[in-house]
């Protein structure tokens, strides 16, 4: 705490006063009802006991010179700390009641340092004094409250409170004046990028027999990859609507939409729309489905496997969340039914939590298509013919030529990308 | 006017003492069901309807009978009631305690007045160790429907021993109801709920507000305990006040007001039970608190709220709640000291500026 010593009426009719002679110099401590001046009154030299202790800072008014009442004669600090703007501010005071100050000049401003007179004793070293408190933040419980719904960096706000503590107004003042954002002040806020493991010790080259699963895989791609006509059709879908989408689904409690829910969702819509992708290839006939049983590819140890969203198009984004964290959670653990991963009639292949550009998968048969999905990244987009800062996904889907055409995969493309750019749909 | 609904603060009109009654019980009636009442005429008529309305009600103290009180609350009440029912005692408060104390047992609904609650203290064992244990000694056989009643808080220059405020002291006590009315409207609805309940009842009444004038319904009204009422709202700080100190930090941010902070003014009402919660949501608008009263600062009514407070609503807090309360010393007789001494105006306006970092 700062304290201000203000020059006493020693007597009742005393209105000025020689300070005769200072007992204390900066740096000393004092305590409550020790001397720390003498002062001639109207009436008499007199002792000046404080009320208020702490450790000598400044002394505004020098030994000999002619004090008014309330002028303050010197600054008192509890805890060190830093007394500049206390010293300008007294030394306006001052100059208001000196006599013919009624009209001072306008006060010094702080950020104008004032000369200080060289008149003070400076004879202790004011180092002496307890560093000014640094450690942590100083901040009131509803400060520190809001400043995390304001995203205000607590540490890059100056504290107007007592010891600088953090006080609401400063709070709100900053997240008015959008300086301390949390984040961008703070670099140290955001948790470590893990580092990139590439450097280990050598080891001697091994053969490992494959996995019955690794076997089956391997042959069922090998004929896909082989035996199928692929093509490709690419699209790139303006992602900003939908990632803002899922952040405001995802408010509300209990939720916790992916992308890919809402990439599945899309897809069972635009089955429905262009139901020649939503099929299977029978050798001399195709089998065209109603319903849309969405494949998604799981990663388990080493392999993979397509757990299935059945009635895909029936089911809203948490329903399909739920389901698909519940066959995933069971294909990891080995524990999926075959009703479970057999006989979908479209198949997604999601390595966009990769942040990979684009990629193209193999058609799972006998299945005629699959969509491979990249992850968002941040791209400039084009937007009423200027380039602004967007988010961009790129989606591939590899069609069989023996049953689709090259104009029903773009179709089917164009359809999901505009579900996909207004996900206000998905909600319905 | 619904009577449900707190009348404003000020009176429509003085009453003229010259040509109408500022006691007994007989308010001066106004047009649309209201009256206008000073407290003390407030309180005489809710011992008055009650004690019409239950004949188990009777009235005991020193010089309430012939002498109409020392404050004349009890004003036409011997000439109304009878010397049964309205009754002079000697001087002797822990006798006349200790008779209520049993009248109240034996099932009637005996009040008390103490000239001043200054002079409850030769009392203080009947009202400790016998009106507030009694009920739950003997396993809920004896209630004890007692009111104790007089005035309370420091009156003009009558120095240390005649002005304590007790709501501190008798709110420590289990099994004490303590009620610190701040209106006339509240006096009297309080006082009749006083009068219908089973516990004893400290009704302290602020000497100063005796004279306090206000419009109240005519029509029947009580005030329930444990509620308390909005004075003024505010959204930079709330000061919580009590009795007297109401007035006193109404006026106080009538002066914030002008140097633009906004107080919200919560009157408690009722000290035990307290609404905490009234206070509490207060505070969770605001985030500042200043508590107002005329008890001492130690083991005060503020502390107790300040306490609360930090349990209740901790988060919602961006200073620590102030005080402002009677200083810790023994009542000075001189009147500038006296000033100095009570939770005036200036000094509720000094802490509510240092709540408000201004």
């Amino acid at each position: 705490m700062i304290i201000e010593q203000l020059v006493p009426a020693k007597s009742p009719t005393m209105t000025e006063g020689t300070i005769v002679s200072w007992r204390v110099k900066p740096g000393d401590k004092v305590k409550s009802g020790d001397v720390i001046a003498e002062i001639q009154s109207d009436k008499a030299v007199v002792e000046w006991e404080v009320l208020d202790g702490g450790t000598v800072a400044e002394i505004l008014i020098p030994a000999g010179t002619m004090a008014q009442v309330n002028q303050v004669a010197a600054i008192f600090t509890t805890k060190g700390e830093d007394v500049k703007e206390a010293v300008a501010k007294a030394k306006a005071t001052n100059a208001k009641l000196a006599p013919g100050g009624a009209a001072p000049a306008p006060a010094p401003v702080a950020a104008t340092p004032v000369p200080t007179p060289v008149a003070a004793p400076t004879a202790a070293p004011v180092a002496s004094t307890p560093a000014a408190l640094a450690k942590g933040v100083r901040v009131s419980p509803v400060a520190a409250k809001i400043a995390s719904s304001l995203g205000v960096d607590l540490r890059a706000v100056k504290g107007t409170g007592p010891d600088g503590r953090i006080v609401r107004r400063d709070v709100e003042a900053a997240a008015k004046a959008g300086t301390a954002k949390l984040g961008a002040a703070g670099a140290a806020a955001k948790p470590e990028k893990p580092k990139l493991k590439v450097l280990r010790a050598d080891k001697t080259d091994s053969d490992v027999a494959m996995t019955p699963m690794r076997l089956i895989i391997g042959k069922r791609l090998l004929e896909a990859k082989t035996t199928i006509p692929h093509f490709y059709v690419s699209e790139s879908v303006d992602a900003g609507a939908l990632v803002a989408l899922r952040e405001q689904v995802n408010l509300l409690d209990g939720f916790k939409v992916t992308v890919n829910d809402l990439i599945v969702r899309a897809s069972a819509l635009a089955l429905r729309a262009h139901p020649k992708l939503n099929a299977t290839f029978q050798g001399n006939s195709i089998r065209y489905y109603d319903s849309a049983d969405i494949s998604v590819a799981v990663a388990i140890p080493d392999g993979l496997i397509t757990p299935i969203v059945a009635k895909a198009h029936t089911k809203n984004l948490k329903q399909i969340g739920d389901e698909v964290r519940v066959l995933a959670k069971k294909a990891v653990d080995g524990k999926l039914q075959p009703a479970e991963f057999q006989g979908g009639s479209f198949t997604i292949s999601n390595l966009g939590m990769f942040g990979i550009s684009e990629f193209v998968a193999i058609i799972n048969p006998p299945q005629v298509a699959i969509l491979a999905v990249a992850g968002i990244k941040d791209e400039p987009v084009v937007k009423n013919g200027t380039v602004v800062p967007g988010k961009v996904m790129r989606l591939t889907l590899s069609a069989d030529h023996r049953a689709v055409d090259g104009a029903d995969a773009a179709a089917f493309m164009k359809t999901l990308r505009e579900l996909l750019e207004a996900p206000a749909t998905l909600l319905v | 006017m619904s009577a449900l609904t707190a009348p404003p603060l000020k009176a429509s009109r003085p009453i003229d003492p010259k040509t109408e009654p500022i006691n007994g019980h007989k308010g001066i009636l106004l047009s649309d069901g209201t009256q206008l009442v000073s407290m003390r005429i407030a309180l005489c008529q809710a011992l008055y309807e009650e004690m019409k309305r239950d004949p188990s009600i009777f009235i005991m103290g020193e010089e309430v009978a012939q002498y109409n009180g020392a404050y004349k609350v009890t004003k036409g009440l011997l000439d109304e009631f009878g010397a049964d029912r309205v009754i002079d005692t000697p001087i002797t408060e822990s006798g006349f305690a200790g008779l209520a104390i049993g009248a109240a047992m034996t099932g009637l609904r005996p009040v008390i007045e103490f000239m001043s609650w200054n002079f409850s203290f030769p009392a203080f064992d009947q009202i400790i160790s016998n009106a507030s244990k009694m009920c739950y000694m003997t396993g809920g056989m004896f209630p004890i429907p007692l009111v104790m009643r007089g005035p309370n808080g420091a009156g003009p220059r009558v120095s240390s021993q005649h002005s304590h405020a007790v709501e501190a002291l008798y709110s420590h006590f289990p099994g004490l109801i303590v009620v610190s009315p701040s209106t006339p409207y509240e006096a009297k609805g309080l006082m009749k709920t006083a009068l219908r309940q089973n516990n004893p009842v400290c009704f302290l009444e602020n000497e100063m507000l005796y004279n306090f004038e206000q419009d109240i319904p005519t029509s029947e009204y009580l005030i329930p305990f444990g509620k308390g009422d909005i004075k003024r709202e505010g959204t930079d700080c709330t000061i919580v006040a009590i009795s007297r100190s109401v007035h006193w930090a109404l006026e106080a941010a009538d002066e914030l007001a002008k140097e633009g902070i906004s107080c919200e003014v919560v009157d408690p009402r009722t000290v035990k039970p307290l609404d905490i919660e009234l206070i509490a949501n207060s505070v969770r608008k605001t985030n500042r608190c200043v508590v107002v009263e005329e008890c001492y600062k130690t083991g005060g009514i503020g502390a107790e709220i300040a306490t609360q407070l930090m349990e209740l609503v901790f988060d919602d807090l961006d200073a620590p709640v102030g005080r402002v309360t009677t200083t810790e010393n023994p009542m000075p007789y001189a009147a500038n000291l006296e000033h100095e001494t009570l939770p005036k105006p200036h000094r509720i306006v000094a802490a509510v500026k240092k709540a408000c970092y201004r």
